[in-house]
């Protein structure tokens, strides 16, 4: 029996955040039940899921989303619903919308808001917003983050970068802006307003999204571990994510996982031995930590089927 | 003699006094064209995500944008009261950019 905590370790800081990701439908809340489920041995640890389909839900006995529940001593969980989110901070906004575009009350503002939801970026800004919490949390050691579909994970994980760009150029506007407000006060003889609401506001924003950026690309605050299957598409996603956290977070994966393997007669007999063989392959071939998983007969539906999948953890690279 | 050297001194101080006003106010009102340049630029980038221009967020945008009422209501206040609020909005920002 082979421990992932061990192949993931060292996890410093606190919480150290192990984030999951993969392709739809190959193993990734699977492997964070798994992770998971080792590492509150070593502390306090939270499983947080944003997998759309809610699986985690049925897999912990969770009765509902977007609420902590203990499963154990050192174990606590949680669905986010990322569209619930989603739907609850744009309801928040509708009352300023309101408020500021009063004619659109006569329009449909029913329909602005609605629209909101959909608006590209929001569900990104959702879960960034989830992540920020997460590196603020002292109270776990370690957060495990079963992510949503690989767009939206990618996307997110640029957003802090991207929006520090338009944050300093808001910045050096907004500072000239009010410096400027202040000489032509001073100059006419007017009261002069030193304090600028809309300034300190993008100040703090700097400050939250700089502390993720910085945190999703130190190694001492954050694990990525991938999940793969032996398939064509699975193994091009992997590569994509590869290519991702290289390039766009200076990143290496902490650990590559290869699920669902099967037993040579049986991928024979459904005729994909040649194409398991070649994804493993080249899976065997990338240089990083790495296990396969063979695919299990009992499909795991509950935590206690989960758990027995590591007793079949094979480690590829250690 | 001491009248008119008296009534030239006081004519050249208003007249001094009066280049001042004018160079005062003439920087003033350039200050304050850059000022309303950059208030549009601001604004645009603060609205664009709301009218489909990718900067920021549009959750970013809102709450970008409560600390930024009375600047939106003033806005507003110079838009078209069309069908597009918005969009007439947005025009109104303008600006020579
Ligand atoms: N090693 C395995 N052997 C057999 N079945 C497995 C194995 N790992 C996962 N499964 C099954 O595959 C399905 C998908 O697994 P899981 O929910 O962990 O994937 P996921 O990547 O989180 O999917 P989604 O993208 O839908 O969230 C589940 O029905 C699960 O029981
Ligand atoms: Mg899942």
């Amino acid at each position: 029996m082979s421990s992932l905590a061990g192949l993931l370790s060292p996890l410093e800081g606190r919480p150290h955040v192990i984030i999951v990701l993969g392709k739809g439908g190959v193993g990734k809340t699977s492997t964070s039940i798994l992770i998971a489920s080792e590492l509150k041995t070593q502390g306090k640890t939270l499983l947080v899921s944003f997998d759309q389909a809610k699986h985690i839900l049925r897999y912990l006995n969770l009765r509902r989303s977007m609420e902590i529940v203990e499963i154990d001593d050192n174990l606590s969980a949680c669905q986010l619903d990322i569209e619930a989110s989603a739907r609850e901070l744009t309801s928040r906004y509708s009352d300023l919308v309101a408020e500021l575009f009063p004619s659109l009350t006569v329009l449909n503002l029913e329909d602005v808001t609605k629209v909101l939801k959909y608006a590209p970026g929001v569900e990104e800004e959702v879960f960034l917003r989830w992540l920020a919490d997460i590196y603020e949390n002292r109270e776990y050691s370690y957060v495990v983050i079963d992510t949503p579909p690989t767009g939206i994970s990618l996307r997110t994980l640029v957003l802090p970068r991207l929006y520090l760009i338009w944050l300093d150029k808001l910045i050096n506007i907004r500072e000239r802006i009010v410096s400027l407000r202040y000489v032509i006060s001073k100059t006419l003889g007017r009261e002069v307003k030193v304090s600028d609401p809309a300034l300190n506001k993008l100040y703090e924003l700097k400050e939250v999204y700089s502390k993720v950026k910085d945190a999703l690309s130190s190694a001492s605050r954050t694990s990525y571990v991938i999940v793969t299957n032996p398939e064509p598409l699975p193994m091009f996603e992997l590569r994509e994510i590869l290519n991702f956290l290289d390039s766009e977070l200076m990143m290496k994966p902490k650990l590559l996982v290869m699920n669902k393997v099967l037993p040579r007669d049986v991928a024979t007999k459904l005729g994909t031995y040649d194409e398991q063989a070649r994804a493993i392959e080249e899976f065997k071939s990338i240089q990083y930590r790495s296990v396969m998983i063979p695919y299990a007969n009992n499909p795991s539906s509950r935590l206690e089927d989960i758990v027995k999948l590591r007793e079949f953890i094979v480690v590829v690279r250690g | 003699m001491f009248k008119l050297v008296k009534r030239f001194l006081g004519e050249l101080v208003l007249f001094v006094k009066g280049i001042n006003r004018a160079i005062l106010e003439d920087s003033v009102s350039a200050l304050e064209l850059e000022y309303s340049e950059l208030e549009a630029a601001f604004m645009t980038i603060v609205l664009g995500p709301l009218v489909g221009v990718k900067t920021v967020s549009p959750i970013l945008s809102l709450e970008l944008l409560s600390t930024l009422k009375d600047e939106v209501k003033f806005l507003e206040s110079r838009a078209l009261k069309g069908k597009d609020l918005l969009g007439d909005l947005m025009s109104s920002l303008g600006g020579e950019w």
